[in-house]
């Protein structure tokens, strides 16, 4: 055998490994490949989540989860359009035009992956663009990272590196949410340090510039626990998120019109 | 061909089926190339690592830099696959030694990939789905993977070889 070719080819494949890397990283994101990823292994994911569907409920169920979703959908939007109204202030004038524009798209969760990451089943096909709210019957679940053809990739709300901007329910206190690492629990701090603020209190996502990435009104969780440290900056505290966001299923998107 | 469907199909079962257990699950593809090193060499291993990472890196929802898994895997798998030339390690493996093989093949594929991540894609470090992570695959399937590579090498021990398989089989079982 020869040994040299033991050493050639390895070393050629890690050097092309290394370039890869090196091009996705520092040159130009290589979207064509990640695209014909997603056709590819979208659609076959997508066939597994169908398949599992049927097998495991019937179809009524199926039809009646999509009829509450949308209904849950418009109701958010009217919810959204009576605080608009109600509170100008809060959003900036242009976000009021967005509202004509807006619907939901409902999606099936189809594959899980390891770093807080999951894929649904509609893509830019259906509308869906990046930076989009996903919410789903309980609450918020996170944000669309990337859209391919056939299947998005959504970033979840307990994802260490997002942030979402808050605002409690009661008090209209206004702070930020961030993942806490591998416990599916999310931090919460509140910017005003001597807020009120107790176990059991409600969280809900205050809207973003544009409405992207989260749309205001969208339920998150609520407080379990309140860190008393005196001197800091910010109120702390532990929120569980309302959606389940190890099991899900049927999600909605958002779509706002650019 | 077996093997090439498996590195095609093992992407889509991670993501629709081990990740959705409730308590994580093991890391096939990691499992996969380790066990295709340890049978069949570095250039195999190697080979294998590759195609294997690209296709873990490009299945959604996959959202980390392209080619991170396929380096980390890749250099798994040349290294596990040198068991056959190191002249000490050319003897025959026992069991064990295999297993002590596995299990560090799988621990060290974990941990660059992890790695790559924080470094590359500054993921948060995360302890917890991290030790998932390493209980099943490094732990629970390593232990698998010996078993099936030891039960393979009986296998092909006791049945005769076709002379075009005698080169492969050379390197992994040496008679």
């Amino acid at each position: 055998m020869n040994r040299r070719r033991f050493v050639r080819v390895p070393l050629a494949l890690l050097v092309a490994a290394g370039a890869l890397v090196a091009v996705d990283r520092y040159v130009t994101p290589l979207t064509p490949l990640r695209a014909a990823a997603s056709i590819a292994y979208g659609t076959a994911e997508n066939a597994i989540g169908s398949l599992t569907r049927r097998w495991g409920d019937s179809g009524r169920v199926q039809t009646l989860e999509q009829e509450n979703a949308r209904l849950r959908a418009d109701l958010l939007t009217a919810q959204t359009q009576r605080d608009v109204s109600g509170r100008q202030s809060a959003l900036s004038a242009s976000s009021a035009t967005w509202l004509a524009g807006r619907r939901s798209v409902s999606a099936h969760v189809v594959a899980i992956g390891r770093d807080q990451r999951v894929t649904i089943d509609a893509g830019t096909r259906d509308g869906l663009t990046p930076d989009l709210t996903v919410f789903d019957a309980s609450g918020l679940v996170g944000r669309v990272t990337w859209a391919g053809p056939v299947t998005s990739t959504v970033a979840l709300a307990t994802d260490a590196a997002s942030s979402v901007g808050v605002r409690m329910a009661g008090s209209d206190e206004v702070g930020l949410v961030t993942g806490i690492p591998g416990q599916g629990l999310l931090k919460l701090s509140l910017l005003r340090p001597d807020a009120p603020l107790k176990p059991g209190d409600q969280v809900v996502t205050m809207g973003s510039q544009n409405l992207r990435p989260y749309v205001p009104g969208v339920p998150v969780g609520t407080v379990v626990s309140v860190e008393n440290t005196p001197g800091t900056a910010t109120r702390t505290a532990v929120v569980r998120p309302y959606a389940r966001l190890s099991a899900l299923n049927l999600v909605a998107v958002v779509v706002v019109g650019t | 061909m077996r093997l090439a469907l498996l590195v095609a199909v093992l992407p889509l079962l991670q993501v629709t089926m081990a990740d959705r257990l409730p308590w994580g699950g093991p890391d096939l593809m990691v499992l996969a190339v380790v066990g295709v090193a340890l049978a069949r060499g570095p250039l195999w291993g190697a080979a294998y690592g590759f195609a294997g990472g690209l296709a873990v890196d490009l299945a959604p929802p996959a959202d980390h830099t392209i080619g991170l898994s396929a380096l980390a895997f890749c250099l798994t798998g040349f290294v596990c696959g040198l068991r056959d030339l190191i002249p000490a390690a050319s003897d025959r493996p026992s069991a064990p030694r295999i297993l002590a093989m596995a299990a560090t093949g799988t621990y060290l594929a974990l941990i660059l990939q992890t790695a790559g991540r924080m470094l590359l894609d500054h993921a948060p470090w995360d302890p917890v789905s991290m030790f998932q992570a390493m209980a099943w695959t490094v732990a629970g399937g390593s232990l698998v993977l010996t078993g099936l590579l030891v039960l393979g090498d009986r296998r092909t021990r006791s049945r005769r070889v076709e002379p075009r398989r005698i080169a492969a089989l050379s390197r992994s079982v040496r008679v």
